[in-house]
């Protein structure tokens, strides 16, 4: 069951259980190697986490006196400083997936894993040039609020509405994940701690508001940083990698000989291990539009930009989320690395394999297998403070979606009071149905996070950027925008990339992950074009606004209103169209290397 | 006025390029595969540059867009202080003359 921590990542179509037993076949491995928590890292795994929910909890009670307006409850009364919100916005945006996952799928995917992670980092670094200054002085609490502002409240109800299918599809593979948690490490029933953890996050983000989310946030980086760091740097000491161990990121070049000499394809940047990748500029073009054009888009994520007291602040923030998120990214590699080469000189080469089902549990059976009980525990207390982090910011944006865009649409004249009273109940609404859905997940959901960073791409990340950088965009081509992206997005996942029998998309591995090549270049297509051929915005008063946003008291009519921003970006579009739906034969060949080694783990299991 | 709107466009976009650039370094080797064949600090060059560039290298460049971006921000705040200012004395000075003919008229 713990294999469905992979699956809060990307990467179930490339399973490491097929690539585990290709690694046991090879060394002719006779056993398995199944991972067994000692006693004494349960009995600590639990001292942890409970001393860690209570601290949570502590934290949301103490925000709580802190949340007096609307401001306060859906923006921390826009007062998170540099230090503190970098530290939030990396445990936001780091989930569960990243603190387990990424060590799994590094297994299976290796070097190439490495050069799409950092479109993650890259599209959040993008955030921040692109969209949240703007965003910070037009003084909105989400990216909903804003394409509201911009293009109305039709437009708006469509961005609230994508929201919520994209943080449900992020959200439901977290909460079964920390619920898997809890059952692996310390044998509860799944629907215990699903329901202890979800509560937990639930109650700490519904009565402290983005005050209580912050503070909690920030808490759950330290907590993430020091819990693999710590065993990391024993870890790699201890195989041998010298003085370099104390910075675990770079601290292993002493044993690349090594790997290099155990598993020759590791480094390899053009062939995963088990070739089920089409490693093609195409495939990269599109992971690249999917993943780092996605994180522009996810509401959850730019909303931290937002609780800054100015915008160099929210800057200075993303300068410490850049050093922090590297940090934790290259930290999992290093831990990934050495699993891999001591899988490979110790156990393969005993005999032993590990049960491919638990390859998610790489971080923690390392550190049971090299660090005294007291440091192995923590990885478990990191992966929990991991899973609920990114749980509370999705928490946090549909609380702030309903209770605040949406209610603020059907009662127009509803005051600050009853706001932050609807911001209250649709929080705890939005965790209390995400842990129901998560008892028995429909296995689409559990498949398919990523998807969540396709529909973003597909829907807001298009609005935003051109309803910031283009006043001639307007209401119906945001609104046409949306609605052919979001309708591709999921539509060309649900037919498997065809359209009227016209074949859009190959999709092959990683199948959803590469939509967004179609999908988000006819939003921005449909947006720039629908726009043009309603004669552009009209409403001085929105055209004002666009000025504004931008630093400009007064206004003129002239800036941001040129042709050859939005014209390029159709045209790149039109072009990524025609270039998708063209065959590629690497892709079909990967798909069949993918079956291959699907079958191969099937037949292995 | 129009100098800065064109320096905010331009900075914007070429740092959005830039970062983008910095994060996505992988396609450089299927032009130069021979970097594949280097090593640097006992790590393969791709390897260690793919993860130097996207991430080290990444915080300077940003630490200069952050000041580049902040100056700019200051010098449209100055402008439209400068224009209020300007308004407000030409409003000002419109309004004197009728001032004086009311006054002079009493």
């Amino acid at each position: 069951m713990i294999r469905h921590l992979l699956s809060l990542s990307f990467a179930l179509v490339v399973t490491p259980a097929a690539a585990l037993a290709q690694d046991a076949a090879a060394q002719e491995t006779t056993g398995v190697y199944r991972f067994e928590p000692t006693s004494m890292l349960s009995t600590l795994g639990i001292v942890y986490t409970l001393a860690m929910v209570t601290l949570f909890l502590v934290i949301g009670w103490v925000a709580k006196s802190r949340v007096v307006s609307s401001a306060d409850f859906y923006a921390a009364g826009r007062s998170v400083g540099g230090l503190s919100n970098g530290l939030a916005m990396t445990s936001n945006y780091m989930s569960l997936a990243t603190f387990l996952g990424f060590t799994a799928l590094l297994w299976s995917i290796q070097y190439f894993l490495v050069a799409i992670v950092l479109s993650f980092l890259g599209g959040f670094v993008m955030i921040s040039i692109a969209i949240a200054p703007c965003l910070r002085r037009g003084g909105q609490f989400t990216s909903m609020q804003f394409i509201g502002d911009r293009f109305g409240h039709t437009a708006k109800i469509i961005a609230v509405l994508c929201m919520i299918l994209l943080a449900q599809l992020y959200l439901i593979g977290q909460m079964k994940g920390v619920g898997n948690v809890f059952q692996v490490m310390f044998n509860w029933d799944y629907t215990t701690g699903l329901v202890v953890g979800g509560l937990v996050v639930t109650i700490y983000v519904t009565i402290g508001g983005m005050y209580g989310l912050s503070y909690n946030q920030t808490a759950q980086a330290i907590i993430m940083g020091i819990a693999l760091i710590v065993p990391a740097v024993i870890i790699l000491w201890k195989l041998g990698a010298g003085w370099a161990s104390f910075f675990p990121p770079f601290g292993y070049g002493n044993l690349v000989p090594q790997m290099i000499e155990a598993l020759p394809s590791y480094f390899d940047p053009f062939s995963t291990q088990d070739g089920a990748l089409p490693l093609t500029p195409k495939f990269y073009t599109a992971i690249m539009l999917s993943i780092a054009f996605g994180t522009i888009g996810l509401p959850h994520i730019a909303m931290r930009y937002l609780t800054a007291p100015t915008v160099y602040s929210a800057k200075i923030s993303t300068l410490w989320g850049i050093l922090f998120i590297g940090l934790v990214f290259f930290t999992t590699f290093a831990i990934g690395f050495a699993a891999k080469l001591y899988t490979v000189n110790e156990l393969n080469a005993n005999g032993l394999a590990i049960e491919p089902s638990e390859a998610d549990l790489l971080v923690v059976i390392m550190s049971q297998a090299f660090t005294p009980a007291w440091i192995a525990a923590l990885p478990v207390a990191g992966a929990l403070a991991a899973g609920m982090s990114t749980i509370g910011g999705l928490l946090m944006v549909i609380g702030t979606g309903i209770g605040n865009d949406i209610y603020s649409t059907v009662v127009p004249k509803a005051d600050d009071r009853s706001r932050v009273k609807a911001g209250y109940i649709f929080t705890a609404f939005g965790g209390i149905v995400t842990i129901i859905l998560a008892l028995n997940p429909p296995e689409f959901l559990l498949t398919s996070v990523i998807w969540a960073f396709v529909v973003a791409s597909s829907t807001f990340t298009p609005v935003l950027i051109l309803g910031i950088w283009w006043k001639g965009a307007n209401k119906a081509g945001a609104i046409a925008g949306m609605l052919v992206g979001g309708f591709l997005s999921i539509a060309l996942w649900w037919t498997k990339g065809s359209l009227l029998g016209v074949q859009l998309i190959q999709l092959g591995p990683l199948g959803f992950l590469v939509t967004a090549i179609f999908s988000a270049s006819a939003a921005w297509f449909t947006t720039v074009v629908v726009s043009l051929l309603t004669g552009g915005e009209k409403d001085e008063r929105v055209l004002r606004e666009v000025d504004r946003i931008h630093g400009w008291r007064d206004y003129h009519p002239d800036r941001y209103n040129g042709k050859a921003f939005p014209l390029a970006c159709a045209a790149i579009a039109l072009a990524l169209m025609v270039w998708s739906a063209m065959p590629d034969p690497a892709f079909e060949a990967a798909a069949e290397a993918s079956a291959r080694t699907q079958l191969a783990g099937t037949t292995a299991d | 006025m129009r100098r800065l709107y064109r320096r905010e466009c331009w900075i914007t976009l070429i740092a959005f390029a830039v970062v983008t650039l910095l994060t996505h370094i992988f396609p450089v080797y299927f032009l130069f595969p021979a970097i594949v064949e280097f090593t640097i600090f006992g790590f393969p060059a791709h390897y260690l540059m793919t993860m130097v560039v996207g991430w080290l290298v990444l915080v300077p460049v940003y630490w200069y867009y952050m000041k580049i971006s902040e100056q700019i921000d200051l010098e449209i705040s100055e402008y439209e202080d400068r224009d209020d200012e300007v308004r407000d004395a030409t409003a000002a000075a419109a309004t004197l003359p009728r001032a004086a003919e009311a006054v002079g008229g009493d």
